[in-house]
């Protein structure tokens, strides 16, 4: 019993860090460019198959996958804000560029389709036992754990605390707020709204494929993937909106809620999340942490 | 210090500054008033870089009539805008960080801490609520917070946008008297006024403009017993009883 | 253009088009379609139902919302459970198309008041999770929804003895529950409630100020869409004779709000042209057919940047630049002759 207890948590941890990236790139656009990404889980995607380009395909040596895909992530998050975000920057119908992330979101599933077809690909973990060719299995005081959980959890909770720390402590990061909050006011300080922005999501694109990457061999590689990003949404609604700490606990806790809903009700793990999602809305729309800023008339 | 000749500046097609000459001293304040529309927020905008203008601008000989907004800022010119906008969701702290961008850049690792004690001891109820977050202070500390973030630049000319709107006239008096310390210590400022009375009280040099142009000019005593000022504010059909 | 007047009731030129328009339309395509291209085109014309009940909420409301997609659900699996007899008994099939809008509003209105009552952001993230709980109870719950494999076995319509025998025969059923739905749509527009709506889009704190019961008007909005789209579950229910869950994804709810923008959100007959456009294109366009996804999603984006009203939106915009030339060119011709007859 302990031991499935543990490895739902190890599971729902490894899922709930997968998800805090997803969200934290959310809040961070949010907080940049004030927009709801829909398209975030559709990068997350691209992030997989582009992973699985290099390295199934073109079979990359590691050191060199690393920063091919890198680069190649930051490069999309450029031609994503140069499409979705750029031409609607003075855009007076607030829900258009919500909408053109939707339409951008199309066309990412669409490339994917023609470029890697139909079928779902599976990508190799990272550890991988030489015996069963599969996944390999970890051991601690008797519990068996996946391998490639437990690194999914240290990697991407190592690039959550980075990004953490570029914005709330670095002074770059507090000009990349500054920029968000107020446009004209960082102007006239002289801050080059162009180069925050495109940073920002250059950093978004490349934390949220480099989580479609990490899950890559837990789930098969398919357009499925990108409906991970609606535990994100919850995530980020329930740790309390806008708020970069919030979202990561939020999706943390989605995680669990997930892992755990399967001791119970197995089959209805997603209508869990979503109804403590609608419940934390009716009782507590600001979240665990948000802060209440009174609306703008 | 800043020599401004023939500034023509534009919203679009529209002219909204029309050959404007003007004369900031330096270690003077010098303020600009006028009715509303006459061109005073876009004159500020003008010397900043934020909309397109045409003219002569000389700082000290250095010509930056077409200086983008950070050179401006570099040079040592820093616009407080009208209405604040305070960085609502970083704190009081990381409001006046922001404010040494010009000459920090993103990644220098120079040290500011002069600077907000020498902020902190000007207003010390900036000190008090250095945690607070922008959104939650009152309209007087927001004011008091965005001249603050203005002197973080370090800068040479301090303009300050219509400090005075919104804020009751206890709070008004207070605030001037900052301004006039700030200027004691070797900062030129550049004031944007609608409250011509008080604006006329502190300052050394005065300029009315209307619709665009400068209608008068001259040191603020003269003009603040001159009717002139009066007409150029309600139109020229006016008698004062 | 004047307009006419035929026995005290006002029309303008602008309904007579669209009239002999869509009358051509109706007559022309089971002439040109049949089998696989009508079922496209019935298809379409289920999903402009539901882009119509996007343009209340959001076009008229100025609510985001995704949950039509899950009522649409509901009166599906409604009419389904209560004609195919799975759950011991079974009612007619006309009875049942009307009482599923009537009981989806029900479900709609229960859940709105308790959804509405969150503003903004808050209110469209509630609706994803509705989407998502929904579809999880479609997918998995056997005895209500079927599960997995969902219902089978539901009867065809039999509207007074008439049972379409084929798609075509379908055509003019749900063409003609179009027309009403549009019509409803279209009268709301001009009712207090529809002005309310309206205001509340534009600007919620003044429509309070106006004593406009902001809340209550939403949810009201909320049920009314709800049972459009429960209207078009139930003839998409009865025309498939089959129903299950992935036809009520998220994905599948995007479509429909891109397809409500497409058209132009806040114009009845943007909204169907827009459900055309994304449903038949494909059809149309056989050759593209590959590319259709590109298409849209290119198509939507440039649509944000140039033209957020839609289509529909475009279209007006012309028409009001062509009116008002002509008008400035009558004005001109006006004071020209003003002033020759001055001089003579």
């Amino acid at each position: 019993m302990l031991n499935n207890l543990i490895g739902l948590t190890v599971n729902g941890l490894a899922m709930g860090v997968v998800y805090a990236l997803i969200a934290m790139g959310l809040i961070l656009l949010v907080r940049a460019v004030g927009v709801m990404n829909f398209a975030q889980g559709d990068l997350f995607m691209l992030g997989a198959y582009l992973s699985f380009t290099f390295i199934v395909n073109i079979k990359l040596p590691y050191w060199l996958f690393v920063p091919a895909s890198l680069i190649s992530f930051a490069i999309v998050g450029l031609i994503f804000m140069a499409v979705t975000y750029w031409p609607l920057r003075e855009a007076s119908y607030p829900q258009a560029v919500i909408i053109a992330t939707m339409g951008a979101g199309y066309v990412i599933k669409e490339l994917a389709y023609k470029i890697w077809g139909p079928v779902a690909l599976s990508m190799p973990a990272l550890v991988i036992n030489p015996e069963t060719g599969t996944t390999k299995v970890l051991e601690i005081f008797g519990i068996k754990l996946q391998w490639q959980y437990v690194m999914i959890i240290a990697v991407c909770a190592v690039l959550i605390v980075l990004v953490f720390m570029l914005f709330e402590k670095l002074y770059a990061g507090r000009m990349m707020q500054a920029t968000a909050q107020d446009k004209y006011a960082a102007e006239l300080i002289g801050i080059p709204s162009v180069v925050t922005i495109a940073a920002t999501y250059m950093l978004v694109t490349m934390v949220v494929s480099i989580g479609g990457y990490m899950v890559a061999p837990v789930f098969f590689i398919s357009a499925t993937l990108s409906s991970l990003q609606l535990r994100a949404f919850a995530g980020v609604v329930i740790g309390g909106f806008g708020n970069l700490k919030g979202a990561i606990i939020g999706s943390l806790i989605v995680g669990l809620i997930e892992a755990y809903a399967t001791l119970q009700w197995s089959s209805y793990k997603d209508a869990v999340v979503f109804i403590v999602l609608i419940i934390v809305l009716i009782f507590r729309p600001q979240g665990l942490f948000g802060e209440k800023i009174a609306d703008k008339a | 210090m800043l020599k401004i000749k023939n500034l023509h500046a534009y919203y679009g097609a529209i002219e909204g500054l029309k050959g404007v000459d003007i004369d900031v001293e330096d270690g003077k304040i010098t303020c600009i008033i006028g009715s509303n529309g006459a061109g005073k927020t876009t004159l500020l905008k003008a010397i900043s870089g934020v909309v397109k203008r045409f003219g002569s601008m000389l700082l000290d000989d250095m010509e930056i009539g077409s200086f983008t907004p950070r050179q401006v800022a570099r040079a040592g010119i820093t616009h407080v805008p009208e209405s604040r906008h305070i960085f609502p969701g970083l704190t009081v702290e990381k409001n006046l960080e922001t404010g040494t961008f010009p000459w920090h850049g993103f990644f220098s690792n120079a040290s500011f801490t002069k600077e907000l004690d020498e902020v902190y001891e000007l207003f010390p109820r900036l000190k008090e609520r250095r945690n607070q977050l922008g959104w939650s202070l009152s309209g007087g500390e927001q004011q008091m917070l965005a001249i603050g973030r203005g002197i973080m630049a370090r800068p040479k000319i301090l303009m300050l946008d219509e400090p005075s709107m919104g804020l009751a006239p206890m709070l008004i008096d207070e605030l001037f008297e900052k301004i006039v310390e700030i200027n004691a210590r070797g900062i030129s400022i550049l004031l944007v006024e609608q409250n011509a009375h008080i604006a006329l009280e502190v300052s050394h040099n005065a300029y009315v403009m209307e619709s665009g142009k400068i209608a008068l000019q001259g040191p603020s005593i003269s003009l603040q017993h001159d009717d002139r000022v009066t007409k150029a504010y309600f139109g020229s059909l006016y008698k004062k009883k | 253009m004047k307009n006419f007047t035929i026995k005290k009731l006002k029309i303008r030129p602008a309904t007579i088009i669209v009239f002999v328009v869509a009358m051509a339309f109706i007559l022309l395509m089971p002439q040109v379609n049949s089998g696989y291209k009508m079922l496209c085109l019935n298809l379409t014309l289920i999903y402009a139902m539901v882009a119509l009940s996007i343009s209340i909420m959001l076009g008229m409301g100025g609510q985001m919302t995704f949950a039509g997609v899950t009522m649409m659900g509901v009166g599906g699996y409604f009419t389904a459970n209560m004609t195919s007899g799975r759950l011991g008994f079974a009612i007619p099939t006309l009875p049942a198309l009307l009482l599923a809008p009537l009981f989806t509003a029900l479900v709609a209105l229960a859940l709105g008041l308790v959804l509405l009552r969150l503003r903004g952001t808050y209110f469209t993230f509630a609706t994803i999770g509705l989407v998502q709980v929904a579809w999880s109870f479609y997918s998995m719950n056997k005895p209500a929804f079927g599960g997995y494999d969902g219902i089978s076995g539901v009867p065809k319509l039999d509207l007074f003895g008439f049972v379409p025998a084929d798609y075509n025969q379908w055509f003019y059923i749900l063409a003609g529950g179009l027309v009403i739905v549009a019509l409803i749509i279209e009268r709301i527009r001009k009712t207090q409630f529809g002005r309310s709506l309206a205001a509340v889009r534009d600007n919620e704190t003044a429509a309070l100020t106006l004593g406009i019961n902001v809340y209550i008007t939403k949810v009201y909005a909320f049920a009314v869409a709800g049972a459009i789209c429960g209207f078009a579950g139930a003839l998409y229910a009865m025309m498939n004779r089959y129903i299950s869950a992935d036809t009520f994804t998220f994905d599948v709810g995007v479509r429909y709000i891109i397809m409500a923008m497409l058209g132009g959100v806040n114009n009845t007959i943007g909204c169907i042209l827009g459900a055309v456009l994304i449903g038949m294109l494909p059809e149309w366009l056989r050759v593209l057919q590959g590319y259709m996804q590109f298409i849209y999603g290119i198509g939507i984006i440039l649509l944000m940047i140039f033209m957020p009203m839609g289509l529909s939106g475009v279209f007006l915009t012309a028409l009001k630049r062509y009116r008002k030339k002509k008008k400035i060119k009558l004005e001109h011709r006006a004071s020209q002759t003003a002033a020759e007859k001055g001089e003579a």
